[in-house]
């Protein structure tokens, strides 16, 4: 059972008009008898009442113009064959009953030649329709050509027909290309059909329902999941990248199970977060980025069978105060009516980190020669003589006994990690219930030792008929996932961060072969290099373990009042527990902190949340004439309770016991309680006339306990048009032109992240002493009675282009969003009492444009897919509030390292510009101011202000920007025979990263080893270097490793994400082995190669502790990306 | 008639869902959630409990600045006190105030700004709420000690800021952001006259609440002590005289017979000391970690007895040679207040190392939590003071007593017959040097009688002899320094006039 044909039975449960085909006990048309009576009325109207007043479907393609003939009947009880027979005399057609669908061809009266008629012998045909895979495809319609007879193909893609030699069959489904075949002397036809890329006829997902993509009028994207299906990632949003068009999403972090980044259409909120809402089978299920842990990694995505993005404000608006940074569309799969699907799949491979982006350190030798040259000074500014070789500790003094292999920290706690993933999938469907069962198990190593992450998860969802107008369904959804962590993308204490630094000389090994715990940096009276623990035994000896369980239930009633109104019931919900627990034993040092006896020291924290919503929803269909109807309603109501307990424990006399229980006390504790509740009534209205001008206007009002009872509700509204100018009778000549649709849409949506209770003024307690009593001591808080929500104003105007028989597709979107109203934490003057406040104010906007073109250059045998999208935006921040003019963000030294000014996109980078080093020449014209910072062989920042001195943030400015002008993702799949090769590039052109970790990497007072271009440093007048890189500091504190250009690099990168070669099992031999329906090999690569300039391990990392926002592109001791290879198998049964 | 009835089917069906949409049609309720853990400002003050609250809460930031900040900036900063040299840390944001390089972007400023206006604003918070008519008092003097607890310690706050900033913005009632930004600084007079003012309104408070005095919270006798001191520094000495004169009068407060008996945190003291800050070893929260920022940091455990924990970044308010010598033969003090550790110096070499004796390890926490109360008012400060007022005013023979009584229980009985009033002024100021030293009296004393340029010029000499790894520019002894800078901060958000000279 591939996707297509899932799609093919979702998209005809959905949309009338189209051939409904089960093979079912249909009633017959004489069987079944109807009240109806109409004078002078089009054909078209009448068969849609025939259809709403029956199981009947008719197979009509509504524009023909046969449709438009005037008919009558009057009649109290009427069998629907008489009524056909009845309609069949007035308009000369012929009926034809197959199952519940019906179809009609133009009465045959064409008189023919007598030597046709001598040569029309009736042949009756039989065959199998199966698709690409061999899987057979039910449901397929076949009609022979330019007449209206035809058939459905069965549960088993067999059909029957009769035609004459020389007729074209014509096979069509949805989602596959349409095949024709003329008829000769064969009595046995089998077709193979080609999925259809681009189809024109899809079905997409918006919110609170579907929709038939040719009817979208806002900015909706979908992924293919055929293209992402077999990437071995652990979440659907790893496999998203380079799928869509302005959707960045960036892998901040190569952690098993971390989170990633999405910005949709560019940052447009200072204060509440950028991340998408993720909106998971119709539950809100969770904004903002989690970079421990990914949210999404509890969706199984082999259980995933759609995905859609909603950019505009006309298609986020019914998601109102949660809508501004756009949502993301995740349905899970159902099962299939009257089949029994069983699939299983199964993946396993081995991660490695590409050397590129590995750190590039001092040697052994070279990092002996910086200590030397730190003692050399300092023995000459101390005690004013030449440093002795005595001065020196004993491991420096023989220079040229450092030869070898350094010892790479590194690579000591990497390795080569495994990586699998199983799913088994059951579906089963009757006539009037379908089933879906799954199971996965997924299991990741981390590339850095001791980490990992370990999933199983469970899939149970029923749908049944309980009458024909009442459809009962419910599913569960439980997952458990177990994750070990190590401290990554934090700062330089972390096990990535010490093993770049750590000293090279010393070895992590005693002379037995045992792992020493703490290396102690070779000492000097006069100065030593940074002690610090064995990174790798940190990873061995530490616990860091995160547990969670999290389900989502669904439930859902679905009553057809009429065929036309339907009311749907539903009551979702998640419930997660999580328990989070780390031990640091006492064996475990720190920098210069040398292990302790009896330290050990845990953290646990326990979580469990519950979050239900109630949604009722009534949908309304009305067609008329040239007009066209479909109406939403909607009231929903939603809560959300979580709970945090945090308990922190030590010391621990020893580490054999780490419970709680083992500590001599809790050293500190906490709970924390946060609730939510929302009330939201919601309503659509799509309209269309002649199919041609379609207008969608949209609105939502959240009333929202996170706002102030004076501003408790918000209301979002949304309009758009769309005219399909391809309908249009003056275009009726262009042949090649398939599509062509011009859409624009107006609307506001919000972002509600602003947290729980910051309207609210609290009375903070803590505690005082009093003697010996001890008493809680309060204060009051600041309050703000009118904070509310943040507010995106969005235009979008796009363009919808498919050409060349739906071969070639085009799509185009200007965008313009504003965000008003921001959250903001607002520095205030600290004689109130306090250092900030939090308030709404300011405002940002993202202009761009989106491209998405594809198409299929080559189609057949060999068959060669290409689709690409490139975005551009702007982002630029409009106003800050009224006392700040700027907002200074990041740390480094206590200095900031970026900023945040009206006319510039949010977070530039800010520090010094590195001008090189001081040289003789310079230091001996006149004028030059001689504070102490200056001498020569010290770096050289530009004095920004111009005051002669060089001092932090004063003469700091912008020297660099996060966001790049453009990213782009590329997609080709080619297909021969069985074989069938699929790549992936994604990228971005432009954008920089500031690497953190130079702080200490560029930090050449001999604390650290440092990166081997500080070879090239001031060593002398004489050996003065190459001029950028200043000489070790005579100063302390020194200058050195301020925050400055040298650490800003190009972002600019190319991946190959993926590239993925398969091999399905001819279906001719999968039929041998009776049970397997289709079988599929693969073999695939993730991460196959990066192309940057970047030297850190990954252009996209992003510190864990940074706001994401504030502070982007400050890469950390980043988790490196690892390169996956793997193989899998997907069997059909 | 079919059509009716279709019509009237469909007509209670819709009915069914227009009453399901509005089942919850109470949203206003199931809108309203107030936070589980915390309390609100809405419903908060109802009766004298919320406000002895409120009033427990005006102690906290004052807890918080004595034990970060305060003896950086009063101790440190001083003749009395330097620290132990790091390699591995060379810390430059206390190391720096030592060596008397003073900037505006130095954290310890604007720590100890942030700290005292958020002190300031819990206490007037406590004042405008306090009159609301509807709290219910069943006793009126929780209210007047309440009042009298916010008054002292804005007074307090003040005191501090002042001396150490001059004038500074006198915010007497909450403020919003907006209202702050037209709130610039006032003379030092004005805050002065603030201070006293809102003394007076404590003293008069307090005597209202006699009968609920607790250990630990400011009371009637601590306000008069405190007043006192501030006209001291105001060179008010006949006022500084009054004020003290009624402390020593009630006899309510004594010396202890022990010098040492002060400092025992398992037996504070409440009968020699008026005001102290209150730490506790039961939590974090409530402990100050005064030994493990002031033993050597080469000591390990062997001072702190937690050689559990690491100590790297202590080595602070490390007695120097100038406050050795200032200890006379005999003096009993000298033992208590300075210890030695023999063990490898910053440099490796094995020294006596001297460090400060007056805080100790904890008594009953595993880890780096002390509970050592912090003195802010003491008797002898108060008998000190008051000989002080007196000699000022030519009044020595009677002032010599109440120096006598200090020494005397210093074991140091010589008698001080004969002192003339330059002699005893002389005799004071050292007295005072090492009867306080460690709680943050100094840099205060040296300003108010202006000797810190002398004094401060050499020690800062002697330190540089002494010392090779102090920075280039440590020890200029400017005029300007004896102001601290504004932080630097507050200047760009509040445009505040900066302190001349920074």
């Amino acid at each position: 059972m591939t996707k297509y044909t899932l799609y093919g039975f979702l998209f005809q449960m959905l949309i009338l008009n189209v051939v409904l085909a089960h093979t079912i006990k249909a009633q017959k048309i004489d069987e079944v008898y109807v009240n109806i009576s109409f004078d002078e009325e089009k054909l078209l109207n009448v068969l849609h009442k025939v259809e709403r007043l029956t199981e009947f479907q008719f197979t009509i393609h509504e524009n023909e113009t046969y449709l438009n003939q005037k008919v009558s009947v009057k009649a109290n009880k009427i069998s629907v064959e008489d009524l056909l027979k009845e309609i069949g005399s007035q308009t000369a057609l012929n009926f034809q009953q197959v199952n519940r669908n019906i179809s009609m061809s133009f009465a045959k009266n064409k008189s023919r030649t007598k030597e046709e008629l001598n040569q029309i012998t009736a042949i009756s045909i039989l065959g199998i329709v199966s698709d690409n895979t061999g899987a057979p495809l039910p449901g397929v319609t076949i009609i022979v050509e330019g007449t209206t007879s035809g058939t459905v193909s069965d549960i088993d893609g067999k059909y029957t027909l009769e035609a004459e030699t020389g007729d074209v069959l014509v096979f069509s489904f949805i989602g596959f290309s349409q095949q024709k075949v003329t008829v000769a002397n064969q009595t046995e036809i089998n077709v193979t059909m080609r999925e259809d890329e681009q189809a024109l006829d899809e079905v997409v997902v918006v919110g609170y329902g579907t929709q038939k993509k040719e009817d979208v009028t806002g900015s909706v994207a979908t992924v293919n999941e055929k293209t992402i299906k077999d990437l071995p990632v652990s979440s659907v949003d790893q496999k998203m990248i380079g799928q869509v068009a302005g959707v960045q999403i960036q892998q901040v972090s190569g952690a098993p199970g971390a989170g990633t980044s999405i910005k949709i259409r560019g940052s447009g909120s200072l204060g509440a977060g950028n991340e998408p809402l993720y909106v998971v089978d119709g539950m809100p299920y969770s904004s903002g980025m989690n970079q421990s842990l990914n949210p999404l990694m509890f969706i199984d995505p082999n259980n995933i069978e759609s995905i859609t993005i909603l950019k505009d404000a006309s298609s986020t608006a019914i998601y109102g105060s949660r809508g501004a940074n756009g949502v993301i569309m995740i349905t899970t799969k159902k099962g299939t009516y009257n089949q029994t699907n069983i699939t299983f799949s199964a993946m396993a491979g081995v991660q490695q980190v590409p050397q590129k982006g590995r750190p590039n350190m001092l040697n052994k030798r070279e990092f002996a020669q910086l200590q030397r040259d730190r003692i050399d000074l300092e023995v000459d500014l101390r005690e004013n003589r030449e440093a002795t070789l005595e001065d020196y500790p004993e491991e420096y003094r023989d220079l040229d006994a450092l030869t070898g292999r350094s010892t790479d920290w590194y690579d000591l706690i990497l390795r080569d990690a495994p990586i699998q993933d199983y799913n088994f999938n059951l579906q089963k469907g009757t006539e009037d219930s379908r089933i879906n069962f799954s199971l996965g198990y997924f299991n990741q190593q981390g590339v850095l030792k001791e980490t990992g992450i370990e999933r199983f998860s469970t899939k149970l969802g029923i749908e049944t008929d309980i009458t024909t107008n009442l459809k009962l369904g419910v599913s569960i959804q439980p997952t458990y996932i177990s994750q070990q962590r190590a401290n990554t993308n934090l700062n330089r204490e972390d096990v990535l961060g010490v093993s770049i630094w750590a000293n090279p000389v010393s070895s992590p090994y005693y002379e037995n072969g045992n792992l020493k715990p703490y290396i102690v940096a070779p000492q000097s009276k006069y100065h030593s290099a940074w002690s610090f623990a064995n990174p790798l035994y940190v990873l061995q000896e530490m616990t860091t373990e995160q547990k969670s369980f999290q389900n989502l239930g669904l439930a859902y009633l679905e009553w057809s009042i009429l065929p036309n109104l339907r009311f749907k019931t539903s009551l979702n919900t998640i419930l997660e527990a999580s328990k989070y627990f780390q031990y640091v034993p006492s064996t475990v040092g720190g920098s210069n902190r040398p292990p302790i006896a009896g330290t050990g020291s845990s953290s646990n924290t326990r979580y469990n949340s519950f979050n239900w919503l109630v949604e009722n929803t009534l949908n309304y269909d009305l067609s008329f004439g040239d007009h066209s109807f479909n109406s939403l309603l909607g009231y929903t109501i939603q809560r959300f309770n979580g709970n945090n307990i945090n308990l922190n424990a030590s010391p621990y006399p020893n580490d054999l016991i780490t419970t709680i229980n083992a500590a001599q006390a809790i050293s500190s504790w906490g709970e924390a309680v946060n609730e939510w509740s929302m009330i939201s009534y919601l309503g659509r209205i799509n309209y269309s006339f002649k199919e041609r001008y379609l207008f969608t206007a949209t609105f939502r009002a959240d009333g929202s306990s996170r706002f102030g009872s004076d501003n408790r509700f918000a209301m979002f509204p949304s309009i758009a048009g769309a005219w399909r100018v391809s309908e249009e009778e003056f275009f009726s000549g262009v042949s090649w032109i398939d599509n062509l649709k011009l859409r624009v849409s107006y609307g506001k949506s919000g972002n509600n992240n602003i947290g729980n209770y910051p309207h609210l003024a609290n009375i903070s307690a803590g505690s005082y002493v009093f003697g010996n009593t001890q008493v809680t001591g309060s204060s009051v808080g600041i309050s703000n009675q009118s904070l509310t929500w943040e507010e995106s104003n969005q235009i979008d105007m796009g363009l919808d282009f498919d050409f060349f028989n739906s071969r070639a597709f085009f799509m185009i979107d200007y965008f313009r969003r504003r965000s008003n109203n921001m959250l903001l934490e607002d520095v205030i003057p600290a004689i109130t009492g306090f250092n900030s406040q939090t308030i709404n104010q300011g405002s940002v906007q993202n202009t761009g444009i989106e491209i998405a073109l594809g198409g299929t250059p080559i189609a057949g045998e060999f068959n060669w897919n290409i689709s690409g999208n490139v975005a551009f935006n702007r982002n630029e921040v409009l106003s800050l509030n009224d006392n700040t003019v700027r907002i200074l963000s990041g740390s480094n030294d206590g200095n900031p390292t970026h900023i945040s000014v009206v006319g510039k996109p949010i977070g530039q980078f800010f520090g010094f510009v590195l001008e090189g080093v001081y040289t003789p020449e310079y230091l001996s014209q006149p004028g030059v101011v001689n504070s102490p910072q200056v001498y020569e062989g010290n770096v050289k920042y530009k004095d920004v202000n111009g005051d002669g001195f060089i001092n932090d943030v004063l003469d700091y400015t912008i020297i660099g920007n996060p966001h790049p002008d453009l990213i782009f993702g590329l997609t080709n799949n080619f297909s021969y025979k069985s074989f069938d090769l699929g790549v992936i590039i994604n990228g971005q052109v432009g954008g920089q990263v500031m690497n953190g970790l130079r702080q200490t990497t560029d930090n050449l007072q001999g604390f650290f080893n440092v990166d081997r271009d500080w070879e090239d440093r001031w060593r002398s007048t004489e050996n003065p270097g190459d001029g950028i890189h200043s000489g070790v500091p005579k100063l302390k504190p020194s200058w050195g490793h301020r925050v400055s250009t040298l650490w800003v690099e190009d972002a600019s990168y190319m991946r190959i994400a993926n590239m993925t070669l398969g091999y399905t099992i001819p279906s001719s031999l999968s039929d041998k082995m009776k049970v397997l329906k289709s079988s599929r090999l693969y073999f695939t690569v993730q991460n196959l190669a990066t192309f940057t300039n970047y030297k850190g391990a990954n252009p996209e990392g992003q510190a864990a502790n940074q706001n994401n926002t504030l502070v982007p592109g400050f890469d950390m001791t980043s988790y490196p990306l690892s390169r996956t290879m793997s193989v899998g198998i997907n069997l059909s049964f | 008639m079919f059509h009716h009835k279709l019509n009237y089917c469909i007509m209670k069906k819709l009915l069914y869902i227009v009453l399901l949409f509005t089942i919850t049609s109470c949203a206003d309720d199931f809108l309203e959630i107030y936070p589980d853990t915390t309390l609100s400002e809405g419903n908060f003050y109802q009766s004298q409990e919320e406000f002895i609250l409120l009033a427990n809460g005006c102690y906290i930031p004052l807890r918080d600045i004595e034990k970060n900040t305060h003896w950086v900036i009063s101790e440190l900063i001083s003749d009395n006190t330097s620290f132990q040299y790091n390699i591995l840390t060379g810390e430059a944001v206390r190391g720096v105030i030592d060596q008397f390089i003073i900037t505006a972007d130095n954290r310890a400023y604007s720590e100890f700004w942030n700290l005292s206006y958020n002190g300031i604003n819990r206490t007037n918070k406590l004042l405008v709420e306090i009159d609301r008519p509807e709290v219910e008092w069943s006793d009126l003097a929780y209210k007047s000690r309440s009042s009298g607890e916010a008054y002292f310690l804005r007074a307090l706050y003040y005191f501090n800021l002042v001396r150490q900033f001059g004038g500074v913005p006198l915010v007497l009632t909450p403020i919003s952001a907006q209202e702050a930004l037209q709130v610039g600084r006032v003379s030092e007079e004005e805050i002065y006259a603030s201070i006293i003012s809102d003394l007076n309104s404590a003293i008069e408070q307090f005597s209202m609440a006699t009968q609920l005095e607790e250990n630990g919270r400011a009371n009637l006798y601590s306000s008069h002590g405190l007043l006192g001191k501030v006209y001291l520094t105001m060179k008010e000495y006949d006022n500084a005289e009054k004020s003290l004169k009624k402390v020593i009068d009630s006899n309510k407060y004594s010396l202890l017979g022990n010098y040492e008996d002060l400092y025992d945190p398992s037996n504070k003291d409440y009968t020699e000391t008026l005001f102290s800050v209150q730490y506790s070893e039961n939590s974090r929260e409530l402990s100050n970690r005064f030994i493990f920022m002031f033993a050597p940091w080469s000591s390990k455990g062997s001072i702190t007895q937690r050689p559990n924990i690491n100590i790297i970044s202590a080595g602070w308010n490390q007695p120097t040679m100038d406050l050795l010598n200032a200890f006379e033969e005999g003096d009993k003090r000298k033992d208590v207040s300075i210890k030695f550790w023999n063990g490898p110096d910053w440099d490796g070499t094995v020294r006596d190392i001297p460090y400060t004796g007056k805080f100790k390890p904890p008594i009953s926490a595993p880890d780096d939590r002390t509970g050592d109360n912090f003195p802010i008012l003491r008797y002898s400060d108060v008998l000190l003071m008051y000989a002080e007022a007196l000699n000022q005013q030519g009044k020595t023979g009677e002032a010599i007593f109440y120096v006598q009584q200090v020494r005397d229980r210093a074991g140091l009985e010589a008698s001080l017959a004969g002192f003339g009033q330059a002699q005893l002024e002389e005799l004071i100021a050292k007295e005072r040097q090492v009867e306080f030293c460690f709680e943050n009296q100094r840099w205060y004393d040296l300003k108010r009688t202006d000797k810190a340029l002398e004094v401060m010029t050499a020690h800062g000499k002697r330190e540089l002899a002494q010392k090779e790894f102090l920075y280039n520019s440590a020890y200029q002894i400017d005029p300007h320094k004896l102001l601290a800078p504004l932080p630097a901060e507050q200047i760009l958000i509040n445009s505040l006039t900066q302190n001349p000279g920074y």
